[in-house]
């Protein structure tokens, strides 16, 4: 055995004492804010295109509801917003810049039911599916709404008796909801979906 | 101007225009459309004399073409062995039809599957039985159009001033089979004052339908901008004439209640000037970045025509539209003079130069002579067929967030296919519209707009 495996053992052993400290938790509700960064996979090449970047941040509130110690649901919206400019097909197959800016608000509702493992342990990691709505308003357009899922996972951070720290990756779609006109069209991308990296801050009463 | 000055009649632009050369030009309001009618018959989807068969054992060729010959049937490729898919193509027996012998077929135990040969198309082209025949949108080039916008948006409308649309069953109307699928806004009769704009004529059901026909339906005929929605505005009577007061109104109905773009495939006689309760009607629409597209009119082979555009195309705020046939040459009928914007095809019913078997009229569907309840598909002609055509394009701008009314101009004069004499001329205004291009001068690509 080497020394970096013992090491590595060390540490994991550490993590389990203390993960397996145990800490009252009535956590029955509660209250949070959260921020991440959107990587528009679903239409990636469009948010490529058009607002130059792969994605966005996003900021966002939740409320939680513990139905018993490992399950709980979370009602949560976010806000996603960024700034392009508009383009149009040119001459030679690619694209060319209009001059004229283009900005979008992407709003998800989700509700998501999470499975805690670990519940009273200082991590307390979950797995999480959930339900969502989006409405995706383009500058000078009509908004257009779609329905979606997604699947997440993460964990809490036990912080103190009220408050918890958590951080959590999603993978989310919202199929059939853009696709029709522009530059998700010209790509075959429908999907409004994409993968979080998210954190926050949870407050339990 | 004089009570009776006010109702100058409306000619109906598509009714104009002797069909057989050398006769005299019809009367007020008579019709002399040339009608050839199309009947139905259904799409093929898979290849009938043949079909799709793998074997369960395919150690030698000969014990394949032993099993074939017990099941009455010969392999069509001359291969020894399929090379990729392990299928071979083999003929339908004399006496059997291809889904039967399928049937039949997966029962053999020593067939491990076997299917139809399913006929697949290019994309773009829509799967409407006779699109073929639509020559004139081969000649815009619809299909490529339509990857960029999908045919528009329902939040465009497009308001057709005209003898009404075949849109609706009431009471003895009904609804055009080809238009099940058109979404339709705000109708309005001016004519019996009533909000139900039924087309008594066949007119207005064509125009809509070259504009918005239901699309990819497997039935009929395509329109080009099929996802824009229509805005029924009955202005017509069922003789096909109608009145400066009922085309105002129709124009301030549209525009109040949200056209993107108004169609008029109507015109007064040559050198009549509607009046100032039209010419105000289209400086609000035109203020109001609503698209106002109309026909040139219909005389030019009428004795004594030397020139001149038809109202209410011949206001400088209208979009005036002339006539070309298969050959892009300016059709008989089709009106020139300074003020002409564009051309787009309104056909020559005379004459068959796409040797399709038919008169190079403009198709669509549209209601049986004294019957609005019947429908079959007539080839129309006329600057009453061109219009739509530019009209449409107009939508397909708007759809992808174009601008008003001065910029689908100057795209008209930026992208038109230049015919006839060099640059903007009396006989094609700026040339043949292009619709692709049009739709890119619209103000650019977002996400989904």
């Amino acid at each position: 055995m080497n020394n970096n495996t013992k090491l590595w053992i060390r540490t994991l052993c550490v993590l389990i004492v203390l993960t397996a400290v145990s800490i009252p938790c009535s956590a029955a509700l509660q209250i949070g804010i959260r921020g991440g960064y959107f990587i528009a996979n679903g239409w990636s090449e469009t948010h490529d295109l058009i607002y130059d970047s792969p994605g966005t941040y996003s900021i966002g509130a939740e409320f939680t509801y513990q139905f018993f110690i490992p399950l709980d649901l979370t009602l949560a919206v976010d806000v996603l917003s960024a700034s392009g400019e508009r383009v149009w097909p040119s001459e030679d197959g690619g694209f060319e810049p209009t001059g004229e800016s283009v900005s979008y608000d992407m709003t998800p509702i989700t509700l998501t039911a999470r499975w805690h493992f670990l519940r009273e342990s200082i991590l307390s990691p979950y797995v999480g599916i959930g339900v969502g709505y989006v409405q995706f308003k383009e500058s000078g357009e009509e908004t257009i709404d779609g329905a979606g899922f997604l699947v997440q996972a993460g964990s809490d951070v036990y912080i103190s008796r009220y408050f918890r720290f958590f951080f959590e990756a999603e993978y989310n779609s919202y199929p059939d909801t853009i696709g029709n006109f522009g530059a998700s069209y010209y790509f075959d991308e429908s999907d409004l979906g994409g993968i979080v990296a998210r954190t926050g801050i949870r407050v339990v009463f | 101007m004089t009570k009776t000055m006010g109702i100058v009649t409306v000619l109906l632009i598509g009714c104009l225009g002797p069909i057989l050369a050398g006769e005299s030009g019809p009367g007020l309001g008579e019709r002399t459309l040339e009608r050839h009618a199309l009947k139905g018959h259904s799409t093929v989807q898979f290849h009938s004399t043949h079909v799709l068969i793998r074997f369960r054992n395919t150690d030698t060729i000969a014990s394949v073409d032993t099993m074939l010959e017990q099941l009455g049937a010969h392999r069509i490729d001359p291969v020894e062995f399929p090379r990729h898919t392990g299928y071979f193509r083999i003929s339908v027996p004399v006496g059997k039809t291809a889904e039967l012998f399928i049937e039949e077929l997966k029962h053999n135990p020593k067939v491990k599957d076997a299917q139809l040969d399913y006929l697949c198309r290019k994309l773009g082209e829509p799967n409407d039985p006779y699109y073929r025949y639509q020559w004139n949108f081969s000649m815009l080039d619809v299909p490529k159009a339509w990857d960029l916008t999908a045919g528009g948006r329902d939040s465009v409308s497009v308001a057709i001033l005209d003898t009404g649309v075949a849109y609706e069953d009431y009471i003895d109307f009904s609804r055009a089979p080809d238009l099940a699928g058109t979404r339709f806004v705000h109708p309005y009769d001016f004519v019996n004052s009533d909000t139900h704009a039924n087309d008594d004529e066949g007119h207005g059901t064509h125009v809509a339908g070259t504009i918005a026909q239901t699309t990819n339906n497997a039935l009929g005929v395509a329109g080009i901008a099929f996802g824009c929605a229509i805005m029924p505005i009955k202005i017509l009577g069922s003789d096909g004439v109608g009145s400066s007061y009922s085309l105002a109104e129709g124009i301030a109905w549209a525009v109040d209640n949200g056209a993107a773009v108004i169609n008029m495939s109507l015109g007064f006689p040559v050198g009549v000037n509607p009046g100032k309760i039209v010419e105000d009607e289209i400086e609000k629409a035109y203020r109001s970045g609503v698209i106002c597209v109309a026909a040139a009119g219909n005389d030019a082979d009428d004795s004594g025509y030397t020139g001149g555009l038809e109202y209410p195309g011949a206001y400088p705020e209208c979009v005036c539209v002339g006539s070309i046939r298969y050959d892009q040459k300016r059709a008989y009928y089709s009106n020139f003079g300074n003020g002409l914007d564009c051309v787009a095809p309104g056909g020559d019913v005379r004459v068959d130069q796409n040797r399709d078997g038919y008169g190079d009229g403009i198709l669509q569907q549209t209601m049986s002579p004294g019957n609005p309840a019947t429908f079959e598909y007539y080839f129309y002609q006329g600057t009453s067929m061109a219009t739509p055509h530019v009209a449409a394009a107009a939508a397909l701008f708007k759809s992808r967030r174009g601008g008003g009314p001065a910029e689908f101009m100057d795209a008209i004069a930026r992208t038109s296919r230049d015919l006839g004499a060099s640059g903007l001329d009396p006989e094609y205004g700026y040339g043949l519209i292009d619709l692709l291009d049009i739709i890119k001068r619209g103000q650019g690509w977002g996400a989904d707009s």
